[in-house]
């Protein structure tokens, strides 16, 4: 149902290293707010000696 | 057999459905994948089945009425089966990527079994204040009726009916395991979608994982919500009218989206984003709106109200308002019964203030990408968000497709229902189709990027798909443990009722003893999904007023008699003291607990 043509991308003016940049950041952020913020990870950083608070 | 008996029900409920939907597949457009015929037959049975037993349970909602309702409907199944057998035979089942499938089947394997279990919990949680309590009273009472009591049960219906016929059939467990045909359908509904985007199987299948690990769509798939089937139906409904040629298929998307507007109120403005985004689609295409298209929309409208208009017009009859509890505007022009004004304006400050998520002011919409998917328990119903790979790699896919006219239209959609959303009550699990829809471009993104930077990008964006798929499993399989175990362990089960049903003792000395008839309740948030005895609440947790003494017992105490109650529950709650001082004349205390009393009235019955 799809034209093949509209599968061409229209992207080729992002650099990839800002596309990297980006999901990088966005990757630790994560990590650092979701993950090591919540209660499982403040549970492991405990338990791996962290004084993470 | 107390499990067999909900598995059984739900599979009579999957027959019945399969065999209604049937009846669509005339409207089909003629090419459309075995996926999405799947998906299309499901989702149309599950809401003609709701609608069928809204209509017919409104006359009669017994046991006998739902069970011969669903046998005709499975005996379509069979003729069904007959037609559609060779399609499902040709599902793509050849290259299944191995990791998403194991998710899925993970995702799919609890579902199941924390179906199981029995429903327990407080007023606060949804199922218990309303998705299951309006189909336990409806099949005590044998009809499908209006609860003064309880406004939420005024709300389109279509799965609480059905969640009716599973508990009559399956007993209390039943409607808890229908999630299972939730996540599974929207899953297939994904899928297609999916495919329709131009995404490979593989990617497919990469795409459905994602979704099915989302916390917010998970947690809008079970216990009673109803979310999951609503996205469903509003993106069939979405994805068909952008697609419709002929006249069937237009009517097709009205069917759907008139099964989105019977089963959530949110499904009434997404109905007409649906009509600006097919007329704004049919402009781009055809640089100019033509009269044609307008008149095929207008037949998709007619229809979608036609298929939505028996809950609606039963709460204009019965409520006094087509919408009900209704938005304060709406009292302008219609006078509803139950409520008072004071009481609609409370319920809207409450919803308001429970949907104000992180501000409505204009940085917040910028900021809103962010705050849902760093702060998500900020937004009602959000703990555990949706994951970092939509923010990560959904805006690539976006832009690397957005030159695609139908990619367009999905953004109008999207932007306006963000918009509507955000500038009123921010719950998120209302978003669940506009997730899912990223989730598809995320995973567009991800194939963008592996091309575009084979080395790095190729691994960020794989860890960012994995963290959230490991991240989304990590706050999904921890929630349903408690569940789990439930069904396991009798002994925890049984310890779990006791522990988490509010005053569990005196439901039981209720519902074991043959003399109470009728139960006069006096605190507005007891959560009479217990009861299994006729009951009357005088006022209700939004202020429902159902009786003209509202809770004064001085004015009730002489009209007992004539309400038939034969008990009285008085209990204490966090906010609220025990109503009745003790001594009442003509009351007998026969059951007290430290904050639990239940009085005879002596001479009834």
């Amino acid at each position: 149902m799809v034209p093949s043509d509209q599968r061409q991308t229209t992207l080729r003016w992002i650099p990839s290293w800002l596309m990297n940049i980006w999901i990088a950041g966005m990757l630790v952020a994560f990590l650092i707010i979701r993950v090591l913020g919540s209660g499982t990870g403040q549970r492991l950083l405990s338990h791996l000696g962290s004084r993470h608070t | 057999m107390r499990l067999l008996g909900p598995i059984l029900a739900n599979l009579m409920v999957i027959f019945a459905v399969f065999g209604l939907g049937n009846l669509l597949r005339p409207l089909f457009p003629k090419i459309l994948s075995p996926v999405d015929r799947l998906a299309a037959i499901l989702a149309g049975g599950i809401g003609m089945l709701g609608i069928l037993l809204f209509l017919v349970g409104m006359i009669r909602f017994s046991v006998a009425v739902i069970w011969a309702i669903l046998v005709a409907c499975g005996l379509l199944a069979g003729i069904g089966l007959r037609r559609e057998g060779e399609l499902i035979c040709t599902f793509p089942t050849a290259r299944i990527p191995k990791i998403p499938a194991l998710v899925i089947a993970l995702i799919l394997v609890i579902t199941f079994i924390g179906g199981l279990a029995e429903p327990v919990g407080d007023i606060r949680m949804d199922a218990i204040a309303y998705h299951f309590l309006g189909p336990h009273v409806w099949l005590r009472d044998a009809s499908v009726h209006v609860l003064p009591d309880e406004c939420l049960t005024a709300f389109p219906a279509s799965l609480e009916t059905i969640y009716g016929a599973l508990t009559a059939l399956g007993g209390v467990r039943a409607p808890n395991l229908f999630a299972v045909l939730s996540i599974g359908l929207l899953l297939l509904v994904s899928y297609g979608f999916a495919a329709r985007l131009g995404l490979s199987s593989s990617d497919a299948w990469w795409a459905i994982a994602l979704i099915a690990t989302m916390p917010i769509v998970y947690r809008g798939a079970y216990g009673g919500f109803v979310d999951a089937i609503f996205s469903s139906f509003l993106l069939l409904a979405l994805r068909f009218a952008l697609d419709a040629r002929q006249s069937s298929e237009f009517a097709l998307a009205g069917i759907f989206a008139g099964f989105a507007m019977g089963t959530k109120y949110t499904g009434l403005p997404a109905f007409v984003l649906i009509l600006i985004a097919a007329v704004a689609l049919g402009f781009v295409r055809e640089s100019a709106i033509r009269p044609n298209l307008l008149f095929k929309l207008l037949l998709l409208s007619v229809t979608a109200l036609f298929v939505a208009s028996p809950w609606y017009l039963r709460n204009w009859l019965a409520l006094g308002s087509p919408i009900y509890p209704p938005p304060p505007a709406l009292l302008h022009f219609f006078h509803v019964k139950y409520m008072s004004p004071a009481a609609v304006n409370a319920l809207a400050a409450a919803v308001r203030r429970e949907g104000l998520g992180m501000g409505h002011d204009f940085v917040s919409l910028l900021l809103l990408p962010f705050h849902l998917t760093f702060h998500p328990a900020n937004f009602l119903n959000g703990p555990g968000g949706v994951g970092i790979a939509l923010l990560a790699l959904a805006p690539f896919g976006i832009l690397s497709r957005w030159r695609d006219p139908f990619v367009g239209a999905l953004g109008l959609f999207s932007f306006l229902e963000i918009l509507g959303w955000f500038v009123t009550e921010q719950d998120a699990r209302f978003l669940i189709h506009i997730y899912i829809l990223l989730a598809l471009f995320a995973i567009w993104g991800w194939r963008f990027v592996a091309t575009n930077s084979p080395r790095y990008g190729r691994l960020l964006a794989g860890a960012a798909i994995a963290c959230s798929m490991l991240y989304g499993l990590g706050i999904i399989v921890p929630d349903r443990l408690p569940d789990l175990h439930a069904v396991i362990s009798r002994k925890f089960e049984e310890r779990r009722k006791t522990d988490e049903i509010p005053y569990s003792e005196s439901f039981s000395y209720l519902n074991a003893n043959a003399a109470v008839k009728k139960v006069l309740v006096l605190e507005p948030r007891l959560p009479t999904f217990y009861l299994q005895k006729n009951y009357l609440k005088p006022i209700g947790r939004f202020g429902e007023q159902t009786v003209p003494e509202e809770n004064d017992f001085r004015l009730l105490h002489p009209k007992l008699a004539t309400y038939g109650i034969t008990h009285i529950l008085d209990v204490q709650s966090e906010n609220n003291s025990f109503r009745l001082a003790p001594g009442q004349p003509d009351l007998q205390l026969v059951f007290a607990r430290d904050n639990q009393r239940i009085y005879r009235v002596i001479g009834a019955n």
